[in-house]
């Protein structure tokens, strides 16, 4: 193949190519209530060609594999309908690397039933449980080998293995219906779904849990972050908006986003890590040949870096920074996060309790939306802090506020981290979902605006 | 029959009793437009297969994109099979397949230098009648063949062409944005550049002036863009696996007048060049045009050949997937009679409300059960049958059945062919009464 595909970009005609070809094997099974859904695995093996010309992009995705030259043409052929202007990339190291994924427990050696038992097992905690109406328990594995050449002499082949399971439980109680999930994935093999009966459990606890709970009563308070939504918030509320694609098409956020600017207080540091091995969110080498780096976003409080693709990054005169994935073969790469996280610090979450006379501790985030600088999440549970002690729990919780003035209001960022990947993912110019890890410390936010009843 | 569903049959027979085959190949050519300039020109070639297998009763699937790899396809689905549901249903030996278009000759000559000279003419039109808002544009054709075949003996394919055309405006009006679109999707080349650009320039002009509105109940307008989310409702409830599982508010309800006795919903999938047109469904069940509600009284639910089975029913031939997923019951496309008054007319005749357009978090109310609570993205406030001007941080909200039953006051005469969530409907328009409207 690598002779075909070399062969292939010395035929086409513009000012840079590259091709990209993907097998991939996904493993899935999903139980919803008493009944498994279905349980199997599909294959696919796709391909694409992205060609530049002029600063225009033209892209090409197949499936079969012949004729690999007239593909390239017919990128050519697209981008040269769009280039009017000047092809500008980033320059980057060519890159000759051979990865290959080698687990002592490659989910691939495991058998379906053994896949099918085990989602079964915490199925039946869930679904088996009193109160609970309705259950979902979902495996899944996935196996991706990808291979990317492009013009500039690069040649890179990369395995990636993913592996997860999520859990949802609904309660009822008269008319009053609840639910709770979790979930938990990455790419270090099959133990990463053992031993898992206690998020079961506790998914089952949460949804009995916010039956009992209260509604939030609206207003301003000072919130502890549990590591997830401290995730949530470090990637969907600040680093979407390190995402130089944004940057370049919005003169109003350029302007918010000036490197340099203050942030926060000299402790708060945000960190795209791709390189963290086991994570969800890890890889090598993104969908351009870039390696995977660790990114400062914030340093030490001051807006120090932002997230390239090769074109953004030339554009801005800055260095690429290995963040242009794309979700598979049929898209081009965009520029995304990889692992997004806060740094710790030296605060105990004890202590960030104990200070607070009247606040909320908030537990893990159901979803949110963003508009620029404004985010609104919704956690999954929270509970009240009176005098220093956690109270009981309540629901309906909803965080919105400004991300900059958040980021200001950070008094206090615990000793802990926790980095969490899951079977999701985040979703962006049609492509969902992308595999990403996020997370942090406990953090203490000040002045937090929570809608409710 | 086609060289690659005859090898994964006799493969597939070896190992299960039964055997299917989908194959999709098509072509898709996406031209995009970002603020006023073309972005992106795209190929994208599909090819892939499902199978799904009967082994010892049960039912196993499994899919590729790797025709390097059939036994590999074979030994999935014969796996999953193990795990997999009771077969409540037989593969179909076959039908007679309608006589029904579902390709646009025209669609195989327009080219992508043609897509993006339609592109660039209509940026051009709205440039000069709507300067002040900033467009993007988007038109992509789809040219599929689908085939598919089953051990039982059934064997069909057919080609299969849509287009979407979607033109959308932003601009910063009044202090807040304001977002404007027009979209196509049919199965037809549906160049109507001009109409969509006019329209655009029209719900610019009256969006000009802000109206001052006050909460309270209302006679609301709901256009056929605006309607897509009640006939969402409809489509999630009349689903026969809605009624396997009781979570449908149709289920028991076959018989009885649900809906205003002027409305008449019906599922046809043998509508010329329809978006959802085909000759057969998605697992070789010949279907054909069916009321789902007549005179308002609900007729039928849709069924696939298992949820059918599971409840001693007969599939209506609504099968539907893409390669790489089972069958589920969906609707073909959804056809709402018109009505007798015209909606000029209709619009004329409103003393005082509400026309609305587009309508935004469809997704956040409870869908099944029909309730929603949306935000009027474009909307307008009616005096004496004249719009005075824009709506903004309004609310409406209401419940399906309640409303499609209780307060249709006019049905318009047009009606318009358009999509949602994957569900094609050709809908008029409907005026109704004493609506709950929230402003902000």
């Amino acid at each position: 193949m690598e002779g075909l595909i070399k062969k292939a970009l010395g035929r086409g005609q513009a000012d840079y190519i590259e091709i990209r070809l993907e097998d991939k094997a996904v493993t899935s099974v999903v139980y919803s209530g008493k009944e498994l859904d279905s349980a199997g695995a599909n294959t696919t093996k796709g391909g694409n060609v992205r060609a530049l010309y002029k600063g225009g992009w033209g892209f090409v995705s197949f499936n079969s594999m012949d004729q690999l030259e007239a593909k390239v043409a017919q990128a050519c052929q697209a981008a040269r309908l769009v280039g009017k202007g000047k092809s500008v990339l980033a320059k980057v190291p060519k890159v000759q690397a051979d990865i290959r994924v080698s687990l002592k427990d490659d989910p691939r050696n495991i058998s379906l039933a053994q896949k099918v038992e085990l989602t079964k097992k915490y199925n039946n905690i869930i679904i088996g449980s009193k109160g609970i109406i309705s259950s979902g328990v979902r495996y899944e594995d996935v196996f991706k080998k990808q291979t990317f050449a492009n013009t500039e002499g690069s040649y890179i082949t990369e395995e990636r293995v993913y592996c997860g399971a999520a859990f949802s439980a609904v309660a009822k109680d008269g008319a009053n219906v609840q639910r709770a999930h979790d979930t938990v994935g990455g790419t270090e093999g099959y133990h990463t779904v053992l031993k898992l009966e206690k998020n079961a459990q506790q998914t089952v606890r949460d949804a009995l849990g916010l039956l009992k709970a209260e509604k939030v009563s609206s207003g301003k308070y000072t919130v502890v972050m549990d590591p997830k939504m401290c995730g949530v918030f470090a990637h969907e509320a600040f680093g979407h908006l390190s995402e130089s694609d944004f940057i370049s098409e919005n003169a109003k956020l350029k302007k918010m986003m000036t490197l340099g600017r203050k942030f926060g207080t000299g402790a708060l540091s945000i960190v795209d890590d791709a390189t963290i091995k086991g994570q969800r969110g890890q890889y090598y080498y993104d969908e351009e040949g870039v390696a995977s780096q660790k990114n400062f976003l914030i340093k030490n409080g001051i807006l120090v870096g932002r997230l390239h693709s090769r074109q953004t990054a030339g554009r801005m005169n800055e260095k690429a920074t290995g963040s242009a994935r794309a979700i598979n073969y049929q898209f081009g790469p965009i520029v995304r996060m990889g692992c997004t996280y806060i740094e710790p610090r030296d605060y105990s979450f004890q202590k960030m309790i104990g200070e607070i006379k009247h606040g909320l501790y908030v537990v893990s985030a159901l979803g949110g939306m963003t508009e620029l600088e404004m985010f609104t999440f919704s956690a999954m549970k929270a509970y009240l802090i009176k005098n220093g002690k956690l109270g009981p729990m309540v629901r309906d919780v909803i965080l919105t506020g400004n991300v900059f003035e958040t980021l200001k209001n950070i008094d206090a960022i615990g000793d802990d981290l926790e980095l969490h990947g899951g079977l999701g993912g985040c979703g962006k110019g049609g492509q969902m979902p992308l595999p990403v890890s996020d997370g942090g410390p406990h953090i203490r936010v000040k002045d937090v605006v929570v809608g409710g009843k | 029959m086609n060289k690659i569903i005859q090898q994964i049959l006799d493969l597939a027979q070896k190992k299960a009793q039964a055997a299917e085959v989908i194959l999709v190949e098509g072509k898709e050519s996406p031209v995009e437009f970002r603020s006023g300039k073309l972005h992106s020109v795209e190929h994208k070639e599909i090819k892939g297969a499902g199978l799904r297998v009967i082994r010892n009763g049960r039912i196993g699937f499994s899919s590729t994109t790797d025709f390097g790899k059939l036994k590999e396809l074979v030994d999935h689905a014969a796996a999953g099979a193990a795990f997999g549901q009771q077969a409540a249903f037989k593969f179909p030996v076959g039908c007679k397949p309608a006589g029904v278009k579902t390709a646009d000759p025209q669609m195989e000559k327009f080219t992508t230098v043609r897509a993006v000279a339609e592109g660039q003419k209509a940026l051009d039109q709205l440039a000069q009648k709507a300067p002040a808002l900033k467009c993007d544009a988007s038109l992509n054709k789809r040219i599929y063949q689908i085939t598919l075949a089953n051990s039982r003996g059934f064997s069909g394919e057919y080609r299969k062409t849509s287009f979407s055309y979607d033109l959308n405006g932003v601009a910063v009006l009044g202090g807040s944005l304001l977002q404007l679109g027009q979209s196509r999707n049919s199965g037809h080349l549906d160049l109507a550049t001009a109409e969509m650009t006019s329209k655009i320039a029209e719900l610019y002009q009256n969006s000009k002036r802000t109206a001052k509105l006050s909460s309270g109940k209302m006679t609301v307008l709901f256009t056929p863009e605006a309607m897509r989310l009640l006939w969402l409702s409809i489509a999630l409830g009349v689903n026969g696996k809605a009624e396997q599982k009781k979570t449908t508010p149709l289920l028991g309800r076959l018989g009885e007048k649900m809906l205003d006795p002027r409305i008449t919903v019906s599922d046809d999938p043998l509508l010329p060049l329809g978006l959802a047109s085909a000759p057969f469904d998605d697992e070789g069940v010949c279907g054909a045009k069916m009321d789902l509600f007549y005179k308002g009284v609900f007729t039928n639910f849709i069924y696939d050949l298992q949820t059918a089975g599971l409840l001693n029913k007969k599939s209506t031939g609504h099968g539907n997937r893409s390669f790489s997923t089972q069958p589920s019951p969906h609707v073909s496309n959804l056809v709402i009679s018109g009505g007798k008054t015209k909606l000029a007319q209709i619009i004329k005749g409103m003393e005082s409300g509400l026309i609305v357009y587009d309508l935004l978090g469809a997704g956040q109310s409870n869908i099944m059960a029909g309730d929603f609570s949306v935000n009027i993205g474009v909307g307008y406030q009616v005096e004496k049958g004249k719009i005075v001007g824009r709506v903004k941080d309004a609310m409406v909200a209401g419940n399906v059945y309640d409303i499609l039953k209780n307060k249709v006051l006019e049905i318009s005469a047009e009606t318009e062919a358009l999509e949602q969530n994957n569900i094609a409907v050709n809908t008029p328009a409907m005026l109704f009464d004493d609506m709950n409207v929230a402003a902000k």
